[in-house]
């Protein structure tokens, strides 16, 4: 059966595990590996905008041997113009994997239903997934392991790279905490699923609205832009809102002592993060953009792997 | 006769006289025979995680009484099944469990289950406490709990808590298993140094002997984790071989578990050892409404956060030198010998405290207790010591 990436809970706790394990691997060597050698051909749909998704994905299929296709989503119309089923039809006779970022779930769930081929989730309303993995790895080389690490989201709990923390970190057996304002709380549903996977990994999830009290003791704080592709149009008051969710060096003066900042960019100074934490000694948010490369390099190898195929 | 007498009539004095006749709780309140209301602070003992009349609780040890109530070890139930794999998934690590009926009891069946290794010398520590019966008693230092009933099993060094070179110097060859706990409870809260529990694995990984830490008053949830020990990375990678719980794995239905990982968990072979009610499926269902509740309503932070709170209220006041905190495990020192007078004054005050030395109190409350218990506390706490004071 064919596998795919759409949401950070695809993967159990163990395969989870074994990609990140693979990306430690593909990082110390990133020419051994060629689950792409072929070249096979990846497609990769942009309908928003990219700069790190589009140049390590490209980068990492490269290094995979493979060949990667830029499809720009706003020539395709995919939906518009011709409707998913049919482009994951035509593309998946195409491509080994097709890797898309897109607005809603369900149009990445639909690619996939019908492609034939593995459906990698490059960013969506909801998921971050790729982004995860990479975080995920940044975390295991900073701290020495993921089991038990407390991570605090702060901000904008309802984007999707809270909800990807939420199940990411508990598939790791994290103890993931989102503080955010009223109005901006992670999905129910995504928290009842993070919630259940925790029970399994000894992890544990919370929503903590005082982002001092979130912040206390934990060993990651991060954050992502308060202002997401496809929501600019409410700033003025999403700025107001979410002012004191900062990550500033007050809370990371109230994190554990070797705790790591995290920002999965692109990043406003002065807005969710202070300038003096994502330039200062805690930031790893230059790893975490490079390890999506690796990251994303042991998902399509893994994936392929699924498939038989390599 | 009242209440009080007919205890003293016809209960053996093991405990000296009780301090209340309590009728009734829920959360973190209970009620006296009086009608009087006390936040607890002491939760049974660290027992009940889910504080009192939870409904999970009492949903699930009605429903599974209702079905099955006991069955003897000749027969697998479900929850029996089911719990033992949630601490295994838990710990993180692949192990079995012996499940009991109480912390003593997890702590002989570990005892015993170190016999296996055919070796007999087994290393504790100072400040432990493992239990009142005749093998976890060997293992307890309190010379005061031990010397009336020797002899006891055992071939037992006892190493001052927390020194990695005397513990390094006491595992030889011959050692079984070391056995501590991750923070000594009865002991008034006390924490190992930094490194400690790491050194242990390791001294012992060398020697051939078994790490088995007693987490039956600082496991489940307790601390704001499942298990103390998983604060301490070195032990993710490299597990203790064997962990006894009890106290509020149940929320207040008595069971133990001993939790063997790895190797050890083949060291028990069919007749080595037994129980009647271990494993008892309604004792193992309340577990898993203990477990499914502390996931579901967050918890492990909640203890994290509420215990910080409750650290700092304590803390607060001047006659407190020092205050040791792990989630909802708090030990508190005073500068006087008043911890008695304080625990006699709280509960005046409407608090149910608990004092394990004269200067040392313990706070081990209901992982529910909220943020409006603490502050009654914390509004209170001033007073309560001023009482205390004036009484001695």
């Amino acid at each position: 059966m064919t596998r795919h990436f759409l949401r950070d809970d695809d993967l159990s706790p163990a395969e989870q595990a074994e990609v990140l394990a693979l990306a430690a691997d593909l990082k110390r060597s990133p020419y051994d590996t060629k689950s792409l050698a072929g070249p096979r051909t990846v497609a990769m749909i942009f309908d928003k905008q990219t700069l790190r998704t589009q140049a390590s994905f490209s980068a990492g299929i490269a290094e995979l041997g493979g060949h990667p296709m830029l499809v720009d989503g706003s020539l395709a119309g995919i939906g518009v113009r011709e409707s998913i089923p049919d482009v994951a039809r035509v593309l998946g006779r195409q491509a080994s994997v097709i890797v898309w970022r897109t607005g809603g779930q369900e149009r990445i769930d639909a690619m996939a239903e019908h492609s034939g081929v593995p459906i990698v989730n490059a960013l969506t309303d909801e998921f971050h997934p790729c982004q995860l993995l990479a975080d995920l790895q940044t975390v295991q080389e900073q701290l020495g392991r993921l089991a038990e690490v407390t991570v605090t989201f702060l901000g904008d709990g309802s984007c999707n790279m809270a909800h990807s923390w939420l199940l990411a970190g508990a598939t790791a057996g994290m103890h993931v905490r989102v503080s955010a304002p009223d109005g901006f709380q992670p999905s129910p549903d995504v928290v009842d699923a993070a919630t259940t996977i925790a029970a399994t990994t000894g992890g544990s999830v919370v929503l903590e609205a005082d982002p001092a009290m979130a912040s206390t003791g934990a060993d990651v704080l991060v954050t992502d832009t308060w202002v997401s592709m496809g929501r600019e149009a409410d700033t003025d008051h999403r700025l107001d809102v979410l002012a004191s969710y900062s990550l500033t060096q007050a809370l990371l003066d109230l994190a554990a002592p070797d705790a790591i900042a995290m920002h999965c960019l692109p990043a406003y100074r002065g807005k969710e993060i202070a300038a003096e934490v994502i330039d200062g000694p805690c930031s790893v948010v230059w790893d975490e953009a490079e390890n999506r490369r690796h990251a994303q390099k042991a998902i399509l190898t893994w994936l392929l792997q699924r498939e038989g195929a390599s | 006769m009242s209440w009080h007498e007919r205890y003293a009539a016809n209960i053996m004095n093991t405990f000296g006289p009780p301090k209340l006749v309590l009728v009734r709780g829920s959360g973190a309140h209970v009620w006296d025979d009086a009608g009087r209301e006390y936040v607890d602070l002491l939760g049974g003992i660290a027992v009940n995680a889910l504080g009192h009349a939870h409904p999970a609780i009492v949903e699930a040890v009605t429903s599974q009484l209702q079905t099955l109530g006991h069955v003897s070890n000749l027969f697998a139930t479900a929850p029996q099944v089911e719990l033992a794999e949630r601490l295994v998934t838990l710990l993180g690590t692949p192990s079995k469990v012996f499940f009991s009926n109480s912390g003593a009891e997890a702590n002989e069946a570990a005892l015993k289950l170190s016999r296996r290794t055919g070796r007999t010398h087994v290393v504790a520590a100072t400040g432990s406490f493992h239990g009142r019966t005749m093998g976890a008693l060997s293992l307890t230092s309190k010379e005061a709990y031990r010397l009336p009933f020797e002899p006891l099993p055992g071939d037992v060094t006892f190493v001052e808590y927390g020194d990695s070179e005397a513990l390094a110097a006491a595992v030889t060859d011959r050692t079984a298993a070391v056995v501590l706990e991750p923070i000594q409870g009865e002991a008034g809260v006390v924490f190992p140094p930094a490194g400690y529990l790491a050194a242990a694995r390791t001294i012992t990984t060398e020697a051939g002997a078994l790490l088995w830490l007693d987490e039956v008053q600082s496991g489940m949830g307790r601390t704001g984790r499942w298990f103390a020990h998983r604060a301490v990375p070195e032990l993710l990678d490299n597990p203790p071989d064997v962990v006894t719980l009890a106290k509020g794995l149940g929320g207040g239905i008595p069971i133990g578990a001993t939790i063997a990982t790895g190797a050890a968990a083949d060291l028990l072979e069919p007749g080595n050892h037994g129980t009647t009610f271990g494993g008892n499926p309604v004792a193992c269902a309340a577990a898993l409404a203990v477990l499914d509740t502390i996931v579901r309503e967050g918890l492990l932070d909640h203890v994290e956060f509420t215990g910080k709170r409750l650290a700092d209220a304590v803390a607060a006041a001047p006659e407190v030198t020092s205050v040791r905190a792990a989630g909802l495990m708090i030990g508190a020192d005073l500068d006087a010998d008043i911890a008695a007078a304080v625990v006699d004054a709280g509960r005046e005050a409407g608090f149910i405290l608990n004092n394990t030395g004269p200067r040392t109190l313990r706070f081990v409350p209901p992982l529910v207790l909220t943020d409006d218990d603490v502050d009654a506390f914390a509004d209170a706490w001033p007073g309560i010591l001023a009482a205390a004071k004036e009484a001695v």
